[in-house]
Protein backbone atom coordinates (compact mmCIF):
# COMPACT_ATOMS: atom_id res chain seq x y z
CA UNK A 1 0.00 0.00 0.00
CA UNK A 2 1.26 3.18 -1.28
CA UNK A 3 1.91 6.24 1.37
CA UNK A 4 -0.48 8.27 0.38
CA UNK A 5 -3.46 6.01 -0.08
CA UNK A 6 -2.20 4.35 3.53
CA UNK A 7 -2.54 8.13 4.71
CA UNK A 8 -5.86 8.16 3.41
CA UNK A 9 -6.97 5.49 5.00
CA UNK A 10 -5.71 6.44 8.50
CA UNK A 11 -7.52 9.72 8.31
CA UNK A 12 -10.69 7.98 7.25
CA UNK A 13 -10.18 5.67 10.48
CA UNK A 14 -10.04 9.21 12.77
CA UNK A 15 -12.76 10.52 11.21
CA UNK A 16 -14.87 7.31 12.18
CA UNK A 17 -13.63 7.12 15.53
CA UNK A 18 -14.31 10.75 15.96
CA UNK A 19 -18.01 10.27 14.53
CA UNK A 20 -18.83 7.55 16.89
CA UNK A 21 -17.29 9.90 19.51
CA UNK A 22 -19.66 12.07 18.41
CA UNK A 23 -23.17 10.58 18.33
CA UNK A 24 -22.20 9.05 21.90
CA UNK A 25 -21.61 12.74 23.44
CA UNK A 26 -24.61 13.57 21.13
CA UNK A 27 -26.74 11.50 23.21
CA UNK A 28 -25.45 12.46 26.37
CA UNK A 29 -25.73 15.94 25.96
CA UNK A 30 -29.12 15.90 24.84
CA UNK A 31 -29.95 13.74 27.47
CA UNK A 32 -28.58 16.06 29.96
CA UNK A 33 -29.96 18.95 28.18
CA UNK A 34 -33.38 17.60 28.29
CA UNK A 35 -33.45 16.74 32.16
CA UNK A 36 -33.10 20.15 33.40
CA UNK A 37 -31.04 20.26 36.60
CA UNK A 38 -29.82 17.12 37.99
CA UNK A 39 -29.47 16.71 41.45
CA UNK A 40 -27.89 14.41 44.11
CA UNK A 41 -31.28 13.91 45.79
CA UNK A 42 -32.92 12.47 42.37
CA UNK A 43 -30.75 9.53 43.35
CA UNK A 44 -32.34 9.49 47.22
CA UNK A 45 -35.64 9.96 47.57
CA UNK A 46 -38.59 7.83 46.50
CA UNK A 47 -40.86 9.07 43.86
CA UNK A 48 -44.23 11.08 43.92
CA UNK A 49 -46.98 11.90 41.62
CA UNK A 50 -46.75 8.89 39.53
CA UNK A 51 -43.16 9.60 38.98
CA UNK A 52 -43.61 13.31 37.90
CA UNK A 53 -41.76 14.47 41.32
CA UNK A 54 -39.15 13.25 43.54
CA UNK A 55 -36.40 11.03 43.08
CA UNK A 56 -36.03 7.12 41.39
CA UNK A 57 -34.49 5.21 44.74
CA UNK A 58 -37.43 2.77 44.37
CA UNK A 59 -36.51 2.36 40.93
CA UNK A 60 -32.44 2.09 41.52
CA UNK A 61 -33.69 -0.57 44.46
CA UNK A 62 -36.10 -2.40 42.14
CA UNK A 63 -33.33 -2.55 39.25
CA UNK A 64 -30.28 -3.31 41.25
CA UNK A 65 -32.45 -6.49 42.93
CA UNK A 66 -33.36 -7.90 39.53
CA UNK A 67 -30.01 -7.21 38.04
CA UNK A 68 -28.38 -9.35 40.65
CA UNK A 69 -31.08 -12.07 40.14
CA UNK A 70 -30.31 -11.89 36.52
CA UNK A 71 -26.58 -11.98 37.28
CA UNK A 72 -26.42 -14.28 39.77
CA UNK A 73 -28.21 -17.38 37.84
CA UNK A 74 -26.60 -16.47 34.71
CA UNK A 75 -23.11 -15.88 34.53
CA UNK A 76 -22.38 -19.31 36.73
CA UNK A 77 -24.37 -20.61 34.75
CA UNK A 78 -23.08 -19.08 31.40
CA UNK A 79 -19.25 -19.71 32.51
CA UNK A 80 -20.25 -23.37 33.03
CA UNK A 81 -22.02 -24.17 29.52
CA UNK A 82 -19.29 -21.98 27.83
CA UNK A 83 -16.45 -24.71 29.66
CA UNK A 84 -18.56 -27.21 28.70
CA UNK A 85 -18.71 -25.98 25.06
CA UNK A 86 -15.15 -25.08 24.39
CA UNK A 87 -13.52 -27.80 26.48
CA UNK A 88 -15.76 -30.79 27.28
CA UNK A 89 -17.53 -31.18 24.52
CA UNK A 90 -14.43 -31.66 21.81
CA UNK A 91 -15.34 -35.36 21.46
CA UNK A 92 -19.14 -34.99 20.81
CA UNK A 93 -19.54 -32.81 18.27
CA UNK A 94 -23.29 -33.53 17.76
CA UNK A 95 -24.09 -32.30 21.58
CA UNK A 96 -21.94 -28.85 20.72
CA UNK A 97 -23.55 -28.52 17.76
CA UNK A 98 -27.15 -28.86 19.52
CA UNK A 99 -26.18 -26.37 22.01
CA UNK A 100 -24.78 -24.03 19.48
CA UNK A 101 -27.98 -23.84 17.20
CA UNK A 102 -30.08 -23.70 20.06
CA UNK A 103 -28.21 -20.63 21.09
CA UNK A 104 -27.66 -18.85 18.12
CA UNK A 105 -31.28 -19.01 18.23
CA UNK A 106 -32.09 -17.84 21.92
CA UNK A 107 -29.67 -15.06 20.99
CA UNK A 108 -31.81 -13.94 18.06
CA UNK A 109 -34.78 -13.87 20.00
CA UNK A 110 -36.47 -10.51 20.14
CA UNK A 111 -36.79 -9.61 24.25
CA UNK A 112 -40.78 -9.40 23.33
CA UNK A 113 -40.46 -13.11 23.15
CA UNK A 114 -38.72 -13.88 26.48
CA UNK A 115 -41.09 -11.46 28.09
CA UNK A 116 -43.72 -14.07 26.97
CA UNK A 117 -42.32 -16.74 27.96
CA UNK A 118 -41.40 -15.32 31.49
CA UNK A 119 -44.90 -14.09 32.23
CA UNK A 120 -46.46 -17.60 31.25
CA UNK A 121 -43.86 -19.88 33.08
CA UNK A 122 -42.47 -17.55 36.57
CA UNK A 123 -45.14 -15.41 36.50
CA UNK A 124 -48.02 -17.93 35.97
CA UNK A 125 -47.13 -21.76 35.97
CA UNK A 126 -44.38 -21.11 38.83
CA UNK A 127 -46.97 -18.66 40.43
CA UNK A 128 -44.29 -15.81 41.41
CA UNK A 129 -46.36 -13.59 40.23
CA UNK A 130 -45.70 -9.92 38.83
CA UNK A 131 -42.09 -9.58 40.59
CA UNK A 132 -39.04 -9.05 41.18
CA UNK A 133 -37.65 -12.86 41.12
CA UNK A 134 -39.39 -13.50 37.62
CA UNK A 135 -38.43 -10.47 35.97
CA UNK A 136 -34.61 -11.27 36.95
CA UNK A 137 -35.04 -14.74 36.05
CA UNK A 138 -36.40 -13.91 32.51
CA UNK A 139 -33.45 -11.26 32.12
CA UNK A 140 -31.11 -14.53 32.94
CA UNK A 141 -32.67 -16.35 30.30
CA UNK A 142 -32.21 -13.96 28.01
CA UNK A 143 -28.42 -13.17 28.57
CA UNK A 144 -27.47 -16.50 29.34
CA UNK A 145 -27.25 -16.99 24.91
CA UNK A 146 -25.42 -13.70 24.68
CA UNK A 147 -23.03 -14.28 27.55
CA UNK A 148 -22.36 -17.88 26.92
CA UNK A 149 -21.04 -17.32 23.41
CA UNK A 150 -18.87 -14.49 24.46
CA UNK A 151 -17.46 -16.79 27.36
CA UNK A 152 -17.07 -19.54 25.09
CA UNK A 153 -15.08 -17.44 22.63
CA UNK A 154 -12.28 -16.34 25.23
CA UNK A 155 -12.12 -19.51 26.93
CA UNK A 156 -11.96 -21.87 23.47
CA UNK A 157 -8.87 -19.41 22.51
CA UNK A 158 -7.09 -19.71 26.11
CA UNK A 159 -7.73 -23.38 26.06
CA UNK A 160 -6.67 -23.96 22.35
CA UNK A 161 -3.03 -22.99 22.73
CA UNK A 162 -2.70 -24.33 26.26
CA UNK A 163 -3.94 -27.41 26.14
CA UNK A 164 -1.35 -29.51 25.49
CA UNK A 165 1.07 -27.68 27.69
CA UNK A 166 -1.39 -28.72 30.60
CA UNK A 167 -2.03 -32.21 29.40
CA UNK A 168 1.47 -33.02 29.00
CA UNK A 169 2.27 -31.45 32.27
CA UNK A 170 -0.07 -34.31 33.63
CA UNK A 171 -2.61 -31.78 34.36
CA UNK A 172 -6.49 -33.17 34.11
CA UNK A 173 -8.89 -30.66 32.10
CA UNK A 174 -11.16 -29.76 35.06
CA UNK A 175 -7.14 -28.67 36.50
CA UNK A 176 -6.59 -27.02 33.89
CA UNK A 177 -9.76 -24.96 33.62
CA UNK A 178 -9.49 -23.93 37.01
CA UNK A 179 -5.63 -23.50 37.76
CA UNK A 180 -5.30 -22.07 34.00
CA UNK A 181 -7.96 -21.36 31.51
CA UNK A 182 -10.45 -19.09 33.59
CA UNK A 183 -7.46 -17.12 35.14
CA UNK A 184 -6.64 -16.20 31.91
CA UNK A 185 -9.77 -15.52 30.66
CA UNK A 186 -10.84 -13.41 33.01
CA UNK A 187 -10.72 -10.21 30.64
CA UNK A 188 -13.02 -11.85 28.52
CA UNK A 189 -15.64 -12.61 31.26
CA UNK A 190 -14.82 -9.53 32.40
CA UNK A 191 -16.14 -7.91 28.94
CA UNK A 192 -19.55 -10.18 28.74
CA UNK A 193 -20.28 -8.82 32.09
CA UNK A 194 -20.24 -5.73 30.98
CA UNK A 195 -22.15 -6.40 27.96
CA UNK A 196 -24.57 -8.53 30.07
CA UNK A 197 -24.75 -5.91 32.61
CA UNK A 198 -25.85 -3.25 30.12
CA UNK A 199 -28.38 -5.50 28.25
CA UNK A 200 -30.49 -6.30 31.31
CA UNK A 201 -30.04 -2.53 32.57
CA UNK A 202 -31.23 -1.38 29.30
CA UNK A 203 -34.74 -4.21 29.11
CA UNK A 204 -37.84 -3.03 28.79
CA UNK A 205 -39.85 -5.40 26.84
CA UNK A 206 -39.31 -8.87 28.57
CA UNK A 207 -39.71 -6.64 32.63
CA UNK A 208 -42.69 -5.28 31.42
CA UNK A 209 -44.52 -8.79 31.31
CA UNK A 210 -42.62 -10.24 34.59
CA UNK A 211 -41.48 -7.81 37.38
CA UNK A 212 -43.91 -5.24 36.35
CA UNK A 213 -44.44 -1.78 36.64
CA UNK A 214 -45.47 -1.17 40.18
CA UNK A 215 -43.51 2.21 41.43
CA UNK A 216 -42.63 1.45 45.32
CA UNK A 217 -40.00 0.54 47.37
CA UNK A 218 -39.72 -3.28 47.01
CA UNK A 219 -39.74 -5.28 50.48
CA UNK A 220 -38.30 -8.53 48.70
CA UNK A 221 -38.01 -10.22 45.40
CA UNK A 222 -41.51 -11.50 45.40
CA UNK A 223 -42.94 -7.47 45.20
CA UNK A 224 -43.58 -6.27 41.65
CA UNK A 225 -40.71 -3.55 41.23
CA UNK A 226 -39.90 -1.19 37.91
CA UNK A 227 -36.52 -1.09 36.71
CA UNK A 228 -34.73 2.25 35.45
CA UNK A 229 -35.74 1.80 31.55
CA UNK A 230 -39.26 0.42 32.08
CA UNK A 231 -39.54 4.24 34.46
CA UNK A 232 -38.16 5.66 32.06
CA UNK A 233 -40.66 3.71 29.43
CA UNK A 234 -43.75 4.65 31.31
CA UNK A 235 -42.42 8.24 32.40
CA UNK A 236 -42.47 8.97 28.03
CA UNK A 237 -45.45 6.76 27.34
CA UNK A 238 -47.95 7.31 30.33
CA UNK A 239 -47.36 10.06 32.47
CA UNK A 240 -48.17 13.62 31.01
CA UNK A 241 -45.59 16.06 32.22
CA UNK A 242 -43.13 12.62 33.22
CA UNK A 243 -40.75 13.72 30.54
CA UNK A 244 -38.18 15.77 32.33
CA UNK A 245 -38.07 12.78 34.90
CA UNK A 246 -37.56 10.29 31.89
CA UNK A 247 -34.08 12.13 30.93
CA UNK A 248 -33.24 12.26 34.07
CA UNK A 249 -33.59 8.67 34.81
CA UNK A 250 -32.02 8.02 31.51
CA UNK A 251 -28.65 9.97 32.28
CA UNK A 252 -28.69 8.12 35.72
CA UNK A 253 -28.69 4.71 33.27
CA UNK A 254 -26.23 5.96 31.09
CA UNK A 255 -23.80 7.08 34.03
CA UNK A 256 -23.93 3.86 35.87
CA UNK A 257 -23.23 1.93 32.66
CA UNK A 258 -19.84 4.03 32.25
CA UNK A 259 -19.29 3.33 35.92
CA UNK A 260 -19.94 0.22 35.61
CA UNK A 261 -17.57 -0.12 32.63
CA UNK A 262 -14.71 1.80 33.90
CA UNK A 263 -14.60 -0.13 37.41
CA UNK A 264 -15.17 -3.55 35.34
CA UNK A 265 -12.25 -2.57 33.45
CA UNK A 266 -10.27 -1.31 36.32
CA UNK A 267 -10.93 -4.67 38.43
CA UNK A 268 -9.96 -6.75 35.76
CA UNK A 269 -6.62 -5.43 35.58
CA UNK A 270 -6.27 -5.38 39.64
CA UNK A 271 -7.58 -9.30 39.50
CA UNK A 272 -5.14 -10.01 36.37
CA UNK A 273 -2.44 -8.02 38.08
CA UNK A 274 -2.76 -10.33 41.43
CA UNK A 275 -2.89 -13.58 39.06
CA UNK A 276 0.12 -12.98 37.31
CA UNK B 1 13.17 -54.70 9.72
CA UNK B 2 16.71 -55.18 10.09
CA UNK B 3 17.40 -52.23 12.43
CA UNK B 4 15.22 -52.59 14.78
CA UNK B 5 16.62 -56.18 14.88
CA UNK B 6 19.75 -54.55 15.63
CA UNK B 7 18.61 -52.41 18.11
CA UNK B 8 17.21 -55.19 20.16
CA UNK B 9 20.24 -57.37 19.89
CA UNK B 10 22.50 -54.51 21.60
CA UNK B 11 19.96 -54.55 24.21
CA UNK B 12 20.22 -57.85 24.50
CA UNK B 13 23.84 -58.40 24.21
CA UNK B 14 25.68 -55.28 24.94
CA UNK B 15 27.37 -55.59 28.17
CA UNK B 16 27.83 -52.35 28.99
CA UNK B 17 24.42 -51.32 28.00
CA UNK B 18 23.07 -53.64 30.47
CA UNK B 19 25.92 -52.61 33.09
CA UNK B 20 24.88 -48.99 32.23
CA UNK B 21 21.09 -49.70 33.21
CA UNK B 22 21.92 -51.16 36.54
CA UNK B 23 24.33 -47.49 36.99
CA UNK B 24 21.49 -45.53 36.55
CA UNK B 25 18.58 -47.47 38.68
CA UNK B 26 21.02 -47.05 41.45
CA UNK B 27 21.24 -43.69 41.40
CA UNK B 28 18.68 -42.15 43.73
CA UNK B 29 15.41 -40.45 41.76
CA UNK B 30 16.36 -41.89 38.99
CA UNK B 31 14.49 -44.83 37.59
CA UNK B 32 15.11 -46.25 34.18
CA UNK B 33 12.82 -48.38 32.22
CA UNK B 34 12.34 -49.03 28.73
CA UNK B 35 9.90 -47.65 26.54
CA UNK B 36 8.84 -50.51 24.35
CA UNK B 37 6.40 -50.68 20.90
CA UNK B 38 5.16 -53.40 19.07
CA UNK B 39 3.20 -53.24 15.76
CA UNK B 40 2.29 -49.87 16.66
CA UNK B 41 -0.28 -47.89 14.65
CA UNK B 42 -1.97 -44.74 14.60
CA UNK B 43 -5.02 -43.58 12.64
CA UNK B 44 -6.61 -40.15 12.35
CA UNK B 45 -9.92 -41.23 11.22
CA UNK B 46 -9.32 -43.15 8.05
CA UNK B 47 -5.60 -41.38 7.45
CA UNK B 48 -2.72 -44.00 9.16
CA UNK B 49 -0.12 -41.34 10.63
CA UNK B 50 2.18 -43.92 10.86
CA UNK B 51 2.34 -48.45 10.89
CA UNK B 52 3.99 -51.30 12.60
CA UNK B 53 6.82 -49.23 14.58
CA UNK B 54 8.57 -51.99 16.53
CA UNK B 55 11.27 -50.26 18.88
CA UNK B 56 12.61 -50.57 22.40
CA UNK B 57 14.10 -47.29 24.06
CA UNK B 58 17.19 -48.19 25.72
CA UNK B 59 17.21 -46.22 28.82
CA UNK B 60 19.30 -43.60 30.33
CA UNK B 61 20.33 -42.85 26.96
CA UNK B 62 19.18 -39.36 23.90
CA UNK B 63 17.81 -41.56 21.53
CA UNK B 64 16.97 -39.28 18.13
CA UNK B 65 14.55 -39.70 16.04
CA UNK B 66 15.04 -38.28 12.77
CA UNK B 67 13.31 -38.40 9.15
CA UNK B 68 11.13 -36.02 6.89
CA UNK B 69 8.26 -33.81 7.28
CA UNK B 70 5.09 -36.39 7.57
CA UNK B 71 6.41 -39.12 8.97
CA UNK B 72 4.56 -39.36 11.91
CA UNK B 73 7.81 -38.44 14.10
CA UNK B 74 5.29 -36.04 16.33
CA UNK B 75 2.89 -38.24 16.30
CA UNK B 76 4.86 -40.75 17.56
CA UNK B 77 5.96 -38.89 20.46
CA UNK B 78 2.44 -37.80 21.33
CA UNK B 79 1.48 -41.50 21.04
CA UNK B 80 4.05 -42.20 23.65
CA UNK B 81 2.24 -40.24 26.54
CA UNK B 82 -1.36 -40.39 25.16
CA UNK B 83 -1.51 -37.10 23.73
CA UNK B 84 -3.19 -37.96 20.90
CA UNK B 85 -6.21 -38.62 22.92
CA UNK B 86 -6.74 -35.08 22.45
CA UNK B 87 -7.31 -35.32 19.00
CA UNK B 88 -10.68 -36.21 17.93
CA UNK B 89 -10.74 -39.46 15.46
CA UNK B 90 -6.88 -40.52 16.85
CA UNK B 91 -6.96 -44.19 17.33
CA UNK B 92 -3.55 -46.35 18.17
CA UNK B 93 -3.27 -50.06 17.84
CA UNK B 94 -0.52 -52.55 19.33
CA UNK B 95 1.33 -53.14 22.01
CA UNK B 96 2.83 -49.88 23.80
CA UNK B 97 4.69 -50.02 27.30
CA UNK B 98 6.88 -48.03 29.38
CA UNK B 99 7.98 -50.35 32.80
CA UNK B 100 5.18 -51.96 33.32
CA UNK B 101 3.20 -49.90 32.26
CA UNK B 102 0.77 -51.00 29.47
CA UNK B 103 0.46 -47.29 27.61
CA UNK B 104 -2.69 -48.57 25.68
CA UNK B 105 -4.66 -49.51 28.56
CA UNK B 106 -8.26 -47.89 28.84
CA UNK B 107 -7.17 -48.28 32.45
CA UNK B 108 -3.93 -46.31 32.39
CA UNK B 109 -3.96 -43.65 34.50
CA UNK B 110 -3.09 -40.50 32.30
CA UNK B 111 -2.54 -38.30 34.74
CA UNK B 112 0.13 -40.40 36.29
CA UNK B 113 1.50 -41.43 32.64
CA UNK B 114 2.22 -38.02 31.99
CA UNK B 115 3.93 -37.10 35.07
CA UNK B 116 6.32 -40.03 34.39
CA UNK B 117 6.61 -39.07 30.92
CA UNK B 118 7.32 -35.44 30.84
CA UNK B 119 7.34 -33.39 27.32
CA UNK B 120 8.97 -30.56 25.92
CA UNK B 121 7.71 -28.93 22.59
CA UNK B 122 9.00 -27.20 19.83
CA UNK B 123 7.97 -23.36 20.99
CA UNK B 124 8.33 -22.84 24.43
CA UNK B 125 4.69 -22.85 26.28
CA UNK B 126 5.36 -21.52 29.38
CA UNK B 127 1.87 -19.97 31.12
CA UNK B 128 1.69 -16.27 30.87
CA UNK B 129 1.69 -16.23 34.94
CA UNK B 130 4.47 -15.61 37.25
CA UNK B 131 7.57 -18.33 36.66
CA UNK B 132 6.77 -19.64 40.11
CA UNK B 133 3.46 -20.12 39.19
CA UNK B 134 4.12 -22.19 36.36
CA UNK B 135 5.66 -24.24 38.94
CA UNK B 136 3.55 -24.06 41.50
CA UNK B 137 0.29 -25.38 39.25
CA UNK B 138 1.42 -28.43 38.09
CA UNK B 139 3.15 -29.71 41.56
CA UNK B 140 -0.20 -28.78 43.48
CA UNK B 141 -2.24 -30.39 41.17
CA UNK B 142 0.07 -33.67 41.95
CA UNK B 143 -0.35 -34.06 45.22
CA UNK B 144 2.34 -31.56 46.90
CA UNK B 145 0.54 -29.16 49.32
CA UNK B 146 2.86 -27.69 51.12
CA UNK B 147 4.26 -24.47 49.53
CA UNK B 148 7.93 -24.69 50.63
CA UNK B 149 8.04 -28.23 49.06
CA UNK B 150 7.43 -26.51 45.35
CA UNK B 151 9.70 -23.80 46.63
CA UNK B 152 12.42 -26.77 46.87
CA UNK B 153 11.31 -28.61 43.68
CA UNK B 154 11.29 -25.60 41.46
CA UNK B 155 14.49 -23.97 43.02
CA UNK B 156 16.12 -28.03 42.65
CA UNK B 157 14.89 -27.77 38.96
CA UNK B 158 16.02 -24.36 37.71
CA UNK B 159 19.07 -25.25 39.05
CA UNK B 160 19.22 -28.23 37.18
CA UNK B 161 18.87 -26.48 33.75
CA UNK B 162 20.73 -23.49 34.91
CA UNK B 163 18.71 -20.87 35.16
CA UNK B 164 18.34 -20.58 38.52
CA UNK B 165 21.06 -17.57 39.27
CA UNK B 166 18.98 -15.56 36.08
CA UNK B 167 15.65 -15.81 37.31
CA UNK B 168 15.96 -16.20 41.33
CA UNK B 169 15.40 -12.64 42.08
CA UNK B 170 12.06 -12.00 39.34
CA UNK B 171 10.44 -15.03 40.19
CA UNK B 172 7.22 -13.60 40.36
CA UNK B 173 7.42 -11.71 37.03
CA UNK B 174 5.49 -13.24 34.48
CA UNK B 175 7.22 -16.29 32.75
CA UNK B 176 6.78 -14.78 28.94
CA UNK B 177 9.27 -11.86 29.79
CA UNK B 178 11.92 -14.38 29.45
CA UNK B 179 13.67 -14.77 26.68
CA UNK B 180 13.13 -17.64 24.04
CA UNK B 181 15.95 -19.69 25.42
CA UNK B 182 15.27 -19.14 28.91
CA UNK B 183 11.33 -20.20 28.10
CA UNK B 184 12.39 -23.28 26.51
CA UNK B 185 14.84 -24.26 29.28
CA UNK B 186 11.77 -23.43 32.06
CA UNK B 187 9.97 -25.42 30.47
CA UNK B 188 12.14 -28.35 30.86
CA UNK B 189 12.71 -27.22 34.41
CA UNK B 190 9.01 -27.39 34.83
CA UNK B 191 8.63 -30.85 33.42
CA UNK B 192 11.63 -31.95 35.54
CA UNK B 193 9.94 -30.40 38.62
CA UNK B 194 7.78 -33.38 38.54
CA UNK B 195 10.73 -36.15 38.47
CA UNK B 196 9.54 -37.74 35.01
CA UNK B 197 11.16 -40.86 34.24
CA UNK B 198 11.44 -40.06 30.30
CA UNK B 199 11.50 -36.94 28.18
CA UNK B 200 10.29 -36.97 25.27
CA UNK B 201 11.52 -33.81 23.51
CA UNK B 202 9.74 -32.59 20.19
CA UNK B 203 12.11 -30.48 18.32
CA UNK B 204 13.01 -28.45 21.39
CA UNK B 205 15.50 -26.18 19.82
CA UNK B 206 14.10 -25.83 16.60
CA UNK B 207 12.80 -21.84 17.57
CA UNK B 208 15.75 -20.90 19.11
CA UNK B 209 18.67 -18.62 18.20
CA UNK B 210 22.53 -20.74 17.82
CA UNK B 211 23.22 -19.38 21.47
CA UNK B 212 19.97 -20.83 23.12
CA UNK B 213 20.20 -24.04 20.93
CA UNK B 214 23.42 -24.84 22.04
CA UNK B 215 22.72 -24.68 26.08
CA UNK B 216 19.72 -26.82 25.09
CA UNK B 217 22.00 -29.05 23.68
CA UNK B 218 24.60 -29.01 26.53
CA UNK B 219 21.44 -29.15 29.14
CA UNK B 220 20.01 -32.66 27.27
CA UNK B 221 23.34 -34.03 27.66
CA UNK B 222 23.87 -33.16 31.21
CA UNK B 223 20.03 -35.03 31.76
CA UNK B 224 21.29 -38.48 29.89
CA UNK B 225 23.01 -39.98 33.37
CA UNK B 226 19.32 -39.71 34.86
CA UNK B 227 16.57 -39.28 32.19
CA UNK B 228 15.70 -41.85 29.31
CA UNK B 229 14.93 -38.83 26.33
CA UNK B 230 13.43 -39.09 23.34
CA UNK B 231 14.13 -36.29 21.02
CA UNK B 232 12.72 -35.49 17.37
CA UNK B 233 14.93 -33.67 15.68
CA UNK B 234 15.46 -32.20 12.13
CA UNK B 235 18.90 -30.85 12.62
CA UNK B 236 21.24 -34.92 11.65
CA UNK B 237 24.18 -32.76 12.93
CA UNK B 238 22.73 -32.41 16.45
CA UNK B 239 21.52 -35.37 16.39
CA UNK B 240 25.11 -37.02 15.97
CA UNK B 241 26.19 -34.82 18.16
CA UNK B 242 23.99 -35.67 21.22
CA UNK B 243 22.30 -38.67 20.56
CA UNK B 244 23.06 -42.37 22.15
CA UNK B 245 20.56 -44.33 19.55
CA UNK B 246 19.08 -43.08 16.27
CA UNK B 247 15.42 -44.05 14.49
CA UNK B 248 14.93 -43.07 11.38
CA UNK B 249 11.59 -43.03 10.10
CA UNK B 250 10.22 -42.22 6.20
CA UNK B 251 7.12 -41.94 4.03
CA UNK B 252 6.03 -45.23 2.45
CA UNK B 253 2.90 -45.22 0.67
CA UNK B 254 1.63 -41.55 3.03
CA UNK B 255 2.16 -43.84 6.11
CA UNK B 256 5.25 -43.41 8.50
CA UNK B 257 7.24 -45.96 9.45
CA UNK B 258 10.92 -46.86 11.08
CA UNK B 259 13.42 -47.99 8.50
CA UNK B 260 16.29 -48.07 10.47
CA UNK B 261 17.38 -48.14 14.40
CA UNK B 262 20.50 -48.58 16.08
CA UNK B 263 23.65 -46.29 17.91
CA UNK B 264 23.69 -43.28 15.97
CA UNK B 265 27.31 -43.29 15.80
CA UNK B 266 27.06 -46.88 13.97
CA UNK B 267 24.61 -45.48 11.57
CA UNK B 268 26.16 -42.40 10.49
CA UNK B 269 29.25 -44.62 9.99
CA UNK B 270 27.60 -47.37 7.61
CA UNK B 271 23.83 -47.15 7.24
CA UNK B 272 22.18 -50.29 6.63
CA UNK B 273 19.61 -48.83 4.20
CA UNK B 274 19.36 -47.35 1.21
CA UNK B 275 17.11 -44.49 2.20
CA UNK B 276 19.03 -43.96 5.37
CA UNK B 277 21.96 -43.65 3.56
CA UNK B 278 20.42 -41.00 1.30
CA UNK B 279 18.61 -39.04 3.87
CA UNK B 280 22.14 -38.71 5.76
CA UNK B 281 23.76 -37.55 2.69
CA UNK B 282 21.18 -34.87 1.96
CA UNK B 283 20.22 -36.50 -1.45
CA UNK B 284 17.10 -37.02 -0.13
CA UNK B 285 14.11 -35.98 2.38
Amino acid sequence: MSFRSENILKGLSFISALFFCGIFFLILSTLIYQSGALSFEFLTTVSSEAGRAGGILEVINSSFLILAICLGVSVPLSIATAVFLAVFSEKNPLVHNVISTALDTLAATPSIVFGLFGYSFFVIYLGFGFSILAGGLTLAFMVLPFLIRIFEEGISENYRQFKLAGASLGLSRTAQVRRIILPLSTNTISAGLVLGIGRALSETAALLFTSGYLLRMPESVMDSGRSMSVHIFDLAMNVPGGNQNAYRTAVVLVIALIVINLTSTFLTRRVLGAKT
Amino acid sequence: MSGQLRLRKDFSNNESSLTKVSDCSERPGSVCASLKAKNLSLHYGDFKAYDNVNIEIEPCKITALVGPSGCGKTSFLNSVNRLVDLIPGSKLRGELSFGNTDILSPSCDLIELRRKIGMVFQRPAPFPFSIKKNFHIPLKEHGISKSSVRDERMEQSLKDVGLWDEVKNRLKQSACNLSGGQQQRLCIARTLSLKPELLLMDEPCSALDPVSSEKIEQLILSLRDNYTVLMVTHNLAQAKRISDNLLVCWVKDGTGCLIETGKTSEIFFAPAEKLTKEYLQGVRG
